[in-house]
């Protein structure tokens, strides 16, 4: 029942930052406002888990759901219904964001901004309003896998920080211009991997493993786009190539 | 009274090397890091680990800090040359988060309860136990590196640092290599900030992680840019403040 109104908190939240802190940032910046803008968002993480603790302190305690508990064994594996119920969720949000940006209306007007900004101007579309639908969009999806994380672990100020870390990681080894699908399946990798670190060495071996493969990918980022390009150029040689010319 | 405004006032003067050399690759270079309290980090726990394993005193802490960051930042750098500002922004990140963990987990290095034991500030049999005693010892290279700042920032070089900021292309198209550049002040910037840590850990007697995470990156960041509030005051005044006012 808590989840709703904080679901919807973190939404207001979500949409308040965009209108209050990054679009006056970005319409004052005279050319790429990325630094602004994730220096800003950097800066509110921390004054909000500096609040957290100020009001709630930093000990964490478990939520009780209410729901009824019940475990599944796929071979050694023991699952409980609150995992089924994350993945299972996660799993229909992802389809459903897929759905909403590919087939609606809504969600063209969203690809769109993002590709071309000025000829969607030009076509009637208001990116205000679209930046405004994709923060309330990413912050009600963020706030979902907040309420996850604290059903899965303890609730403390900073139970959203290794989350969206790793989310930031997932996202940019999979390339900012990437779909929902692949963003998933990089975060399911990562996912993954964690957890393997964590089952063979550590937990706290985890961001180590995790910011090291980032760091990898985009170290060699320049070299892996000039190494795509050279297999592009080997696969269509020039003579694949035939123009038709014609006599005016 | 004395006792806690020097302990102040080295706070200051410390965070005012980490500032200078921020302010430098940034302001001047255009190179966004966010590994500078990282840098620190590094060469703070080497140099607090060599002071209590093999007597390493003072001056042979910072020489060592600042080959060790001088080196790390080289090779860095190496992988970030060619990097948009976005992608240089997150490669440092990673680094920062990485190399952050890593520290925490390498034995011998006091894991999250600190590495504790660091010997005081010794010059020439002099030991400083008292922050008083301190204060001369912390603003000796604390002056130097403000007077290199100063020079490099001012010089000819300075003028060639504030074109690969501006137009990379342009520098190109005059002879001057902006690969280079970016290369020399990375290292030397890293270095610096690396002497920071060394400084802060002969300081208080202890390298703790709490020294070099996000938090003090976006405190270092944030006395950057309080030059635009105090009207682009000279840095050490602008490093001042935020320090006072956080310890007020």
């Amino acid at each position: 029942m808590g989840a709703t109104p904080g679901i919807a908190t973190g939404v207001l939240i979500g949409v308040a930052v965009e209108k209050i802190l990054y679009r006056p940032l970005v319409a004052k910046a005279k050319g790429p406002s990325f630094l602004q803008v994730f220096l800003t968002g950097w800066t509110f993480v921390l004054i909000g888990n500096s609040f957290g603790r100020m009001i709630w302190g930093s000990t964490g305690y478990i939520l009780d759901t209410g729901l009824p508990i019940w475990h599944i064994s796929l071979g050694s594996a023991n699952l409980s219904s609150d995992d089924l119920i994350i993945v299972s969720s996660a799993w229909i949000l992802t389809i459903a964001t897929y759905l909403f940006i590919r087939y609606t209306a809504l969600g063209r007007s969203i690809a769109a901004v993002r590709s071309n900004f000025e000829m969607a101007q030009v076509v009637g579309i208001d990116p205000n309003k679209i930046y405004t639908i994709v923060f309330a969009l990413f912050s009600f999806l963020t706030a979902v896998a907040g309420v996850f994380q604290i059903i899965k672990f303890l609730v403390v100020p900073d139970a959203g920080d290794q989350p969206i870390y790793y989310a930031f990681v997932a996202v940019f080894i999979a390339g900012v211009s990437g779909g929902v699908f692949r963003f998933a399946t990089v975060g399911l990798l990562i996912g993954i991997i964690s957890n393997i670190v964590t089952y063979r060495l550590d937990v706290k071996f985890s961001p180590v493993f995790v910011f090291g493969i980032l760091f990898i990918v985009v170290a060699l980022l320049p070299y892996l786009q000039k190494i795509k390009i050279s297999i592009i150029k080997s696969i269509i040689r020039p003579s694949d190539l035939h123009f038709k010319t014609s006599r005016m | 009274m004395t006792e806690y405004v020097c302990y102040i006032i080295n706070v200051v003067l410390i965070l005012s090397i980490f500032t200078y050399s921020l302010n430098l690759l940034l302001g001047y270079a255009g190179q966004f890091s966010m590994a500078t309290a990282a840098f620190g980090g590094v060469g703070g726990y080497l140099s607090a680990w060599m002071a209590i394993n093999l007597g390493i005193s003072y001056l042979p802490g910072l020489l060592i800090a600042a080959v060790a960051g001088l080196v790390l930042g080289i090779v860095i750098c190496l992988f970030a040359i060619r990097l948009s500002l976005e992608y240089l922004v997150v490669l440092t990140v990673a680094f920062s988060s990485a190399s952050l963990s890593l520290i925490v987990l390498i034995p011998g290095l006091g894991g999250i309860n600190s590495l504790q034991g660091v010997p005081a500030m010794s010059v020439f049999g002099f030991e400083a136990t008292h922050q008083w005693q301190q204060t001369p010892l912390i603003l000796i290279p604390t002056a130097i590196i403000v007077f290199m700042c100063w020079r490099l920032g001012e010089s000819p070089y300075g003028r060639l640092l504030k074109s690969v900021r501006d137009d990379e292309d342009a520098t190109l198209a005059v002879g001057k290599s902006p690969l280079k550049a970016k290369l020399y002040m990375f290292s030397i910037t890293s270095a610096m900030a690396a002497v920071s840590g060394c400084i802060l850990g002969f300081s208080t007697q202890l390298q703790s992680i709490t020294y070099y995470g996000s938090p003090k990156q976006i405190q270092i960041i944030a006395e950057i840019l309080s030059n635009v509030v105090v009207r682009k005051a000279h840095p050490p005044i602008t490093s001042m403040l935020l320090p006072v006012i956080l310890r007020l």
